[in-house]
């Protein structure tokens, strides 16, 4: 398997760019920060990684923005960046052949919770008419769709905190089942918002976080919970083949996947095997990894489980990979993460220097791979990215990089 | 300009119809491009702003000043 990577487009709490979202995982600057959007003071979520200095007028056709929600927002300005990026050429598109496998785990809250307020305070006839197309998952599918006129086989994805690489894997695999030459794959979330962050609550996994020291300790053993945060990451993939003959270039190749899933939240043989198909398509021993970019999402059993899979698999190496979270500069973003740890992988190979873990000196007692507790100078061959969804569904994705 | 226009106008402009593209010979569908769930908006916004139900007919595709017209009437027989 082989897949290219050829543009990338990324919007969280650290910035609104590549650039601006590499120099904060490089500096050490988290984007975590307390909820200003709504009142927290009774509110259980307080804080959250939240894109501030995003503005939908700023980066969104005009169009799209009142009857679309923040999370289709954010996929239409990071799908612009990836498809300009990878210097895709319209007028010399096969539209046709040209998808779209996006995740988002909750749909859009924004233009949903206006809509409420309308249907009990000004009766049913004043609601909103996106309060249906604007909130389904699948939206900012359907409104890259329309703004780029795509109509290649394309796919939503739902699961969970793994929904964003999920939909990667399967774009990939879109891809070497000959469906489409060009897809977008990623994700997109904006769940920060009062009945939005209300639900996620509900799982039990939300940190309870003081807003005057807002942190997110993804390794820590202080907290126990994950931090909410918002954002959307998209990739350009394209076959070798379609590369070539578009005379384009690539960041990265895709050359390994797997999805697998365990039976619940402390079970780990099955996220060991996921690891170990990934490598086996990719041709390639433990050995080869170079680093990880983690689910590590402070949540305790997820920890746990996570790196049982990776002792497991990589014990026996000479040199195991060094272990990263980047969840603490941007919160959890379910659909949006994923391709977003694939952004950073990137970053780590363009500058030569691994983004810490930030508040990792205080790591739980039962992480044995070595953790980047500082920004760490390597430039890694190959990179593993891990995913894992609440009930236990794995993901596993292996990048490659020629320097 | 009229309440009307002035509304529905104000309207157009937050859906990011450019205020030079808003003409009162501009047409709903041909012009100004519209879908069906923008012309429901303005709909709203008219509702909102004069307690009338209007509904835009697309298969006629009519310009603003038809619309206008439209309301304008509707607001005559509503007080007549």
């Amino acid at each position: 398997m082989r897949i290219s990577i050829t543009g990338c487009g990324i919007v969280n709490a650290c910035g609104n760019d590549y650039q601006a979202v590499a120099q904060s995982l490089l500096s050490g600057h988290s984007g975590i920060s307390a909820i200003r959007g709504f009142p927290t003071e009774t509110h259980p979520v307080k804080v959250a990684g939240i894109a501030t200095r995003f503005s939908a007028h700023d980066a969104v056709h005009p169009r799209f923005v009142a009857k679309t929600d923040r999370f289709t927002h954010f996929a239409l300005a990071a799908s612009e960046a990836a498809m300009m990026g990878a210097g895709i050429e319209m007028k010399l598109l096969d539209r046709s052949r040209a998808g779209i496998w996006f995740g988002n785990n909750s749909g859009g809250w924004d233009i949903c919770e206006r809509g409420f307020k309308e249907f009990y305070r000004q009766g049913v006839e004043m609601i909103n008419p996106w309060q249906a197309t604007a909130w389904f998952p699948a939206a900012p599918q359907g409104f890259v769709s329309i703004r780029y006129e795509l109509t290649g086989c394309s796919k939503s994805f739902v699961a969970d905190r793994a929904t964003g690489l999920v939909a990667v894997i399967h774009g990939a695999r879109s891809l070497m089942r000959g469906e489409n030459d060009l897809v977008l794959a990623g994700g997109t979330e904006a769940p920060v918002t009062s009945f939005g962050a209300t639900c996620y609550y509900e799982t039990g996994e939300v940190a309870d976080v003081d807003p005057a020291r807002p942190v997110y300790r993804t390794l820590g053993n202080d907290v126990g919970g994950l931090v909410l945060g918002e954002g959307a990451a998209v990739l350009t993939l394209e076959t070798t083949q379609a590369l070539l003959r578009r005379q384009g270039s690539s960041l990265a190749d895709i050359v390994g996947v797997a999805i697998t899933t365990d039976p619940g939240a402390v079970g780990y043989v099955r996220l060991a095997y996921a690891i170990r198909q990934a490598l086996a398509q990719a041709q390639l021993t433990p050995e080869a990894i170079d680093i990880v970019f983690g689910e590590g999402n402070g949540i305790v059993s997820c920890n746990a489980a996570e790196e049982a899979a990776l002792w497991e698999v990589f014990s026996a190496t000479k040199n195991p990979p060094l272990y990263t979270s980047i969840k603490g500069y941007t919160g959890h973003m379910y659909g949006g993460s994923g391709a977003t740890e694939m952004i950073a992988a990137l970053i780590a190979a363009q500058y030569g220097k691994v983004p810490a873990t930030l508040h990792a000196e205080k790591a739980q007692p039962f992480w044995r791979l070595p953790i980047a507790t500082e920004v760490t100078t390597l430039k890694p061959r190959h990179a593993l990215i891990i995913a894992r969804a609440r009930e236990g569904v794995n993901a596993a994705l292996i990048l490659q990089f020629s320097h | 300009m009229s309440d009307v226009m002035s509304v529905i106008r104000q309207s157009l402009i937050d859906l990011g119809i450019p205020a030079h593209e808003i003409t009162s010979q501009a047409r709903v569908q041909g012009d100004l491009r519209l879908d069906s769930t923008e012309a429901v908006q303005v709909s709203l916004d008219l509702k909102k702003a004069f307690d009338l139900s209007i509904k835009i007919d697309f298969s006629t595709d009519p310009m603003l000043t038809d619309l206008v017209r439209l309301v304008e009437l509707q607001l005559v027989v509503k007080t007549a």
